[in-house]
């Protein structure tokens, strides 16, 4: 038999005792109620009446009980009064008085004490002896009273503090109810016939006779055995009521099945005050339920045994479904990294399809590192919805990011500073370096404001943008706004604008009119309408002059004023570097120059008077 | 997780009912935990993602930006021939004429694209002389036409420079006259053309005989072909007002239809023969602009056709009974 069965079969033996006891409590007498049962038995309605109708001793007895104050058990108490049951049956109320005056002379003269060890029955053999002289007179007066026991009545007086009132009120009952026959039902009226019978005054009967103080004491006496009866009654409920909890334990003992786990404890325990059945119903429930999760256990560990088990249950706890194949890849790395990855991308709110291709291609750190970004403020959480790509380690996405983002902290550059054009850094990264390397030669990479749309940072031929700008006098323009690099393929609007002396000075309206879906014509077409002098040159002059000298022309840092031509002093330098060319094709090559504009740049770098022989070939 | 083992020889109630508790909920998570790892989701088929439906890319969205860019371009079409036409001797007189009206919704626009037309005009030039092999006298004429286009160019740019608000009186005086063409019979044509359209027609054809007479020439159009001359309409939703430009401000009124029958040929050659029609009588029209007789005539036609036309009329109002005793 098993540590679990030995138990039971304690617990049934525990069960059977405490069965066996709890009978015999519902079976054991109460001395102190039954006296008190005989004592009120009567139905008599009116509480005097009633007592009147009990012997003096027994009403002793109830009255005594009932006092609060009492120490002695009802035993002591019952024998103690019983012991003069004779005296007090027969004495009437007078003698009673002088009895008590005598045992008061005793307590004043101060041989209570030794008086009653003198009347105890094996009194000690040495007592003083004016003591015994002055207290046997007193004795002897008390022993010329019939039947009174002497040392009872002063135990009981002494321990029993309700006695002497429960004595008076008692007699003064049987007087009353003594001239019963003689007078009216009425207690009230028996006082005016008392009165009437024994001569005294009203007053003096009143006096005599306290009724409402008897009724009291009665009152309370009785109040004292209801109380009694009811506690009885509650107590053998209680031990009915644990009786019935064991006889309902021991059936759920018998029924409880091997495989059924034991959830609810309290339902077992209920009512159940035994403490050594409570410690072994426990132990029971305890071992019982060991047995059931050995099992348990054995079966999750064998399912743990098979890793893919673990993560194809994490996967599922998040909605998503994977193929076999594609779970291997996942089942590479560690479970709890993979379980960070798939809370941080819950917070992208993906579909479980791209969740799934994250999870393949990436890996914690890079899932942690690309996320990051948000809170950085480099990327934000639409831009990485759109280029998945980027956890991809191996994607160009990824790798254009990583190259870029590496530039710009090489470069000291704030990566924020293209917020708003993120899709940037997923860009060719050479692109996107050799843009910022062209806005810093133009000076403008300060003007790199955050919030500006630059994806003109994407686009090739950059400085020819720039320089077309600048050429068509917007520099201010610009250096307000960079974003207008990115209408590159509508700078012609502005040239014809400017052709027909549309005067456009605020940023704002330079940049509606680069922005407008439409403009006078489709803008394949404007050209058409744009004379430009430099493709109508026959013969160009041969003028050598450096960089240098040019300054003379410069109106700003970014361009000169040569003639009446704005020409881009980093164009005339690029073309400058890149070959020998001509000064004058250095600087008109890729503006848009009338007749006249180009006349004076001539006229501007070579002055007629000296070389006469560079007189322009190309006027009409 | 783990259950909790307990040494049951020294042990309180209190001590077992809480391990017993901790317990059983352990036992509770790994059964879930169970239950999860049992659960099998593994599946090979892949998941189809259905293909988005190609759709036609022209939308409604397009289709009517095309339309506003053809139109746009038939109006500047229509101001650029009449600009064409202009010569150096009528140029200071007709110029101002011969543009859109300020209230044309379009005005800036097609004020600053008829300076680049001539703009282009000047760029063809110069480059026409730069370019090819002319004699002097080639040459000398192209310069004069440079130099025309030239003024043209300079005159559009005082036309862009604020103007004074017209009054309303001068407004009026301004409003350019409507001429009726008659059909062979004499019998006004456009009379019997609008009799015969529903009710509901008319207030845009009001709309486009006002255009013509405020200048603002709603999507205006040209008609293209040398048989048409510099026959125009003006166009509404439904309708068509076909007219002619007589003088500075003249303008015949040809015919009047509603769209849905252009594309029937029939209609097409009617329209045809009826401009086919005109044009022999334009000249006589012309002339008779000198006529004040003529022009009271036609002034009167106009009244009538405004009232024939106005929304007033068009509500359920007894007619008029004129010379009668009744």
């Amino acid at each position: 038999m098993n540590n679990l069965e030995i138990k039971k079969q304690e617990l049934l033996q525990l069960i059977e005792q405490e069965k066996t006891h709890l009978a015999f409590l519902l079976n054991v007498t109460n001395d102190e109620l039954e006296f008190l049962n005989n004592v009120w038995a009567s139905n008599e309605v009116d509480l005097i009446k009633l007592a009147s109708k009990v012997s003096s001793t027994d009403m002793i007895i109830a009255i005594a009980l009932a006092d609060p104050k009492r120490k002695k058990s009802f035993s002591y108490i019952y024998r103690t009064i019983s012991n003069n049951r004779k005296f007090l049956e027969e004495t009437d109320e007078l003698k009673l008085r002088e009895v008590l005056d005598a045992f008061l002379d005793l307590d004043n003269y101060d041989v209570y004490d030794e008086v009653k060890e003198a009347v105890k029955p094996n009194r000690k053999p040495n007592i003083h002896l004016s003591a015994v002289r002055l207290g046997f007179s007193l004795v002897l007066k008390l022993s010329r009273v019939k039947n009174i026991d002497v040392y009872s009545f002063m135990e009981g007086l002494e321990n029993i503090p309700s006695y002497i009132d429960a004595m008076l009120c008692t007699k003064a009952i049987a007087e009353i109810y003594h001239s019963k026959s003689k007078v009216s039902e009425d207690i009230d009226g028996q006082i005016s016939n008392m009165k009437e019978l024994l001569g005294l005054s009203e007053s003096l009967v009143k006096k005599e006779f306290n009724l409402p103080a008897i009724r009291k004491v009665i009152y309370d006496a009785r109040s004292y055995y209801d109380k009694e009866k009811q506690n009885d009654l509650s107590r053998k409920r209680a031990l009915k009521r644990e009786l019935n909890a064991y006889l309902v334990l021991e059936e759920n003992l018998s029924n409880l099945k091997a495989t059924d786990e034991i959830k609810d404890i309290k339902p077992l325990l209920f009512r159940i005050t035994s403490e050594k059945i409570r410690l072994n119903l426990l132990k029971i429930i305890y071992l019982h339920n060991q047995e059931i999760y050995k099992d348990l256990e054995e079966q999750y560990q064998a399912l743990l045994a098979n890793p893919q088990n673990i993560y194809q249950a994490l996967l599922d706890n998040y909605g998503l479904s994977i193929a076999e194949s594609d779970l291997q890849n996942i089942m590479a790395k560690p479970i709890e990294d993979v379980k960070e990855e798939i809370k941080l991308l819950k917070e992208l709110a993906l579909p479980p399809e791209d969740c799934i291709t994250i999870l393949k291609n990436s890996n914690l750190a890079m899932v942690r590192d690309i996320l990051g970004q948000i809170g950085k403020g480099i990327l934000d959480q639409a831009t990485i919805t759109k280029n998945l790509d980027i956890f991809n380690p191996q994607s160009t996405t990824y790798k254009n990011f990583k190259l870029n983002m590496d530039f710009f902290l090489e470069k000291g550059l704030n990566p924020r500073a293209i917020q708003a054009s993120q899709e940037l850094f997923f860009q060719n990264p050479s692109q996107l370096k050799e843009n910022i390397n062209i806005l810093r030669e133009y000076c403008l990479l300060k003007e790199l404001k955050t919030g500006t749309n630059c994806q003109f940072l994407s686009s090739k031929n950059l400085s020819e943008a720039i320089d077309c700008l600048l050429e068509l006098g917007c520099e201010d323009n610009l250096v307000e706004d960079l974003s207008l690099l990115n209408y590159k393929e509508n700078f012609m609007r502005l040239a014809l604008l400017k052709k027909l002396n549309v005067p456009l000075s605020s940023t704002e309206e330079i940049k509606d009119i680069l922005q407008a879906k439409s403009f006078l014509m489709d803008d394949n077409k404007i050209e058409l309408y744009i004379y430009n002098a430099i493709f109508h040159t026959k013969d160009i002059p041969e003028i050598v002059l450096s960089l240098e000298e040019l300054e003379k022309y410069s109106k700003t840092s970014r361009v000169y004023k040569i003639g009446d031509a704005l020409i881009s002093k980093n164009k005339v330098k690029r073309n400058y570097n890149q070959s020998n060319n001509n000064i004058i094709t250095c600087i008109t090559s890729e503006s848009i120059l009338s007749d006249e504009e180009y006349d004076s740049i001539i006229n501007a770098l070579v002055p007629k008077e000296i070389n006469p022989s560079l007189k322009k070939v190309y006027e009409v | 997780m783990g259950f909790e083992i307990l040494n049951l020889d020294n042990v309180t109630e209190e001590e077992l009912i809480a391990c017993i508790e901790k317990n059983i909920m352990e036992a509770t998570l790994t059964r879930k935990e169970i239950t999860n790892l049992k659960k099998s989701s593994i599946s090979n088929h892949s998941k189809a993602k259905k293909a988005a439906p190609v759709k036609d890319e022209i939308t409604q969205f397009k289709l009517d930006k095309d339309s506003a860019k053809e139109d746009f371009e038939d109006e500047v079409d229509y101001y650029h021939v009449a600009l064409n036409k202009l010569t150096n001797k009528n140029l200071s007189e007709m110029f101002f004429k011969i543009l859109p009206s300020r209230k044309n919704p379009h005005y800036q626009k097609l004020i600053l694209r008829l300076q680049a037309e001539v703009l282009k005009d000047i760029k063809e030039l110069t480059e026409f002389i730069k370019d090819e092999n002319l004699t002097l006298r080639e040459m000398q004429e192209i310069k004069d036409e440079i130099l025309f286009n030239q003024q043209k160019f300079q005159l559009f740019t005082s036309v862009l420079l604020p103007q004074e608000e017209l009054t309303d009186e001068q407004e009026k005086s301004s409003e350019n006259r409507l001429i009726f063409v008659p059909t062979a019979t004499g019998k006004i044509r456009i009379f019997s053309e609008i009799d015969s359209m529903p009710l509901e027609y008319y207030p845009e054809l009001s709309e486009l005989f006002l255009s013509i007479k405020n200048g603002t020439f709603k999507g205006v159009k040209r008609f293209q072909g040398e048989n048409y001359g510099s026959v125009s309409e003006v166009r509404g939703k439904m309708l068509r007002v076909v007219f002619d430009r007589l003088d500075k401000n003249s303008y015949a009124i040809l015919t009047v239809f509603a769209k849905k029958f252009q594309i029937t040929a029939a209609y097409r050659s009617s329209l045809e023969s009826i401009i086919q029609s005109y044009l022999p009588m334009e000249e006589t029209l012309v002339k008779k602009l000198e006529d004040e007789e003529f022009l009271t005539l036609h002034h009167d036609y106009e009244v009538e056709l405004m009232q024939k036309l106005s929304p007033i009329k068009n509500t359920c109002q007894p007619k008029q009974k004129v010379m009668t005793n009744e």
